[in-house]
């Protein structure tokens, strides 16, 4: 009898615990984006992560009046907090490490689009070319805690503040001692540790013919960064054609170069960020040239005709899709 | 005899048990619908195996919801960038999410544990 009671407390002990694999859960609208944050264990902890990315959102935003970058821009000089200064020096590094094909001074052309705004449209001809004396890193100068820009040069993190916030919260997660958690901020995941019951992170990527859909999907295990740069993700049309948002610092104009969208997987989330905007930049032939002589991320390049190409390391978390491997 | 009589009874209670197991975990997920949040709040919990069409305001903006074939999207949205009208119609994987109009529409079925869009 004993034996039986044993043996059925047991079974409703494993009942149990089947039962607490569902994370607690939250939904943010922050960082002009709809962040899904999951943990595992500690629901307190979200709390804290939540609180973080909003005061991410107070700092950084380029159109609340109050942030740091707005009255940057506006005034041309202040002094920035020291974590917003963190991240300008982390910007201006990945700049120079992509030859200006990520840069967070395009704000005057992302403004001349409208893709600061709600409405968009094609600039005139004459418009552009001024703009582009504003853009560069050189126009950058940081002397100890204060920052100036050159004149009409202005700042936006938008393709590294997402990256950037991410991993700072999957620092804050791993300092609370969670074991697992995810975060979703659009284009941007974030993994830490793995899941209760051991199971891989199952990543879908976007078709960018349908970005409801998944194209692919990425399995592993861990802590990993991964975002998307895609040009199906913000565009309009005028007389029939598309112009989307991700815009090449050199020229002014959206990227034209065949690629529908590039994912970069890495252990930073801010240089997985900066990465997927630069290398869509750079397009296929020279992102891969980058990634060769990095070795610090890996990729997959979906082409407007749907090929997809993946290096070496992506390739082995890729399923789901049929795809071409770049060698080292 | 008697190990007999204890081994169909912990048979019974075992599959008794599972069923419940089973039964409280189908209706926690509630298979075949759509949690539909706006500005953070459950405004409603939609069956996607009937037709139908829903409106959720919040202040002077707002969104048309139908459910067509087993699938949910939105049908119209007073938002100015429209990207929620061309997400296509679902009933699992990522949610559909109106930024401007802070509308979530979130499916119980899970095809992974994100989306990278």
């Amino acid at each position: 009898m004993k034996k039986f009671f044993c043996v059925l407390l047991l079974c409703l002990l494993f009942l149990t615990a089947c039962g607490s694999d569902k994370p607690h859960e939250r939904d943010i609208f922050a960082m002009d984006t709809f962040i899904n944050l999951k943990v595992w264990g500690d629901e307190e902890a979200l709390s804290e992560v939540a609180a973080q990315i909003s005061s991410y959102e107070s700092a950084l935003s380029v159109t609340r009046e109050d942030s740091e970058v707005f009255k940057l821009n506006q005034s041309g000089s202040i002094e920035l907090s020291a974590e917003t200064a963190h991240l300008l020096r982390q910007a201006v590094y990945y700049s120079e490490k992509t030859e200006g094909a990520f840069d967070p001074t395009v704000y005057p052309l992302v403004k001349a689009w409208g893709f600061s705004a709600e409405e968009q449209s094609v600039p005139k001809s004459e418009t552009l070319p001024p703009l582009l004396d504003y853009i560069g890193t050189d126009k950058i100068q940081i002397n100890g805690d204060t920052t100036i820009l050159n004149a009409g040069t202005q700042l936006d993190f938008g393709g590294i503040a997402k990256g950037y916030a991410a991993e700072r919260c999957r620092e804050l997660f791993e300092e609370q001692g969670v074991d697992a958690a995810i975060l979703s901020l659009g284009g941007n995941v974030q993994t830490i540790g793995s899941k209760p019951n051991g199971s891989e992170w199952i990543i879908g990527i976007a078709n960018p013919q349908e970005p409801s859909s998944a194209i692919a999907q990425l399995h592993f295990l861990g802590s990993l960064a991964l975002v998307t740069s895609g040009s199906y993700q913000r565009y309009f049309e005028e007389d029939g054609i598309r112009y989307h948002h991700i815009l090449d610092p050199a020229t002014g104009y959206p990227v034209e170069n065949g690629l529908a969208s590039v994912t970069v997987l890495a252990e930073s989330g801010t240089m997985a960020d900066a990465y997927s905007t630069a290398l869509f930049v750079m397009g296929l032939e020279k992102a891969t040239q980058f990634w060769r002589e990095e070795q610090s991320f890996e990729a997959i390049f979906i082409l407007e005709d749907g090929s997809i190409f993946a290096t070496e390391g992506a390739a082995e978390l890729l399923s789901g899709c049929e795809y071409a491997e770049i060698k080292r | 005899m008697k190990t007999k009589y204890w081994i169909i009874i912990f048979s019974l209670l075992i599959l008794i048990f599972a069923g419940l197991w089973l039964l409280f975990s189908a209706a926690g997920t509630a298979e075949n619908s759509a949690q539909v949040y706006s500005d953070g709040k459950l405004i409603c919990t939609v069956d996607l195996s009937v037709d139908g069409e829903y409106q959720v305001s919040l202040g002077e903006e707002w969104n048309m919801l139908k459910v067509v074939d087993g699938k949910i999207f939105v049908s119209a949205s007073s938002c100015a960038n429209q990207h929620c009208v061309r997400h296509a119609p679902a009933n699992k994987g990522a949610p559909i999410v109106c930024l401007p109009n802070r509308l979530v529409v979130e499916f119980a079925e899970e095809e992974f544990d994100a989306l990278l869009k």
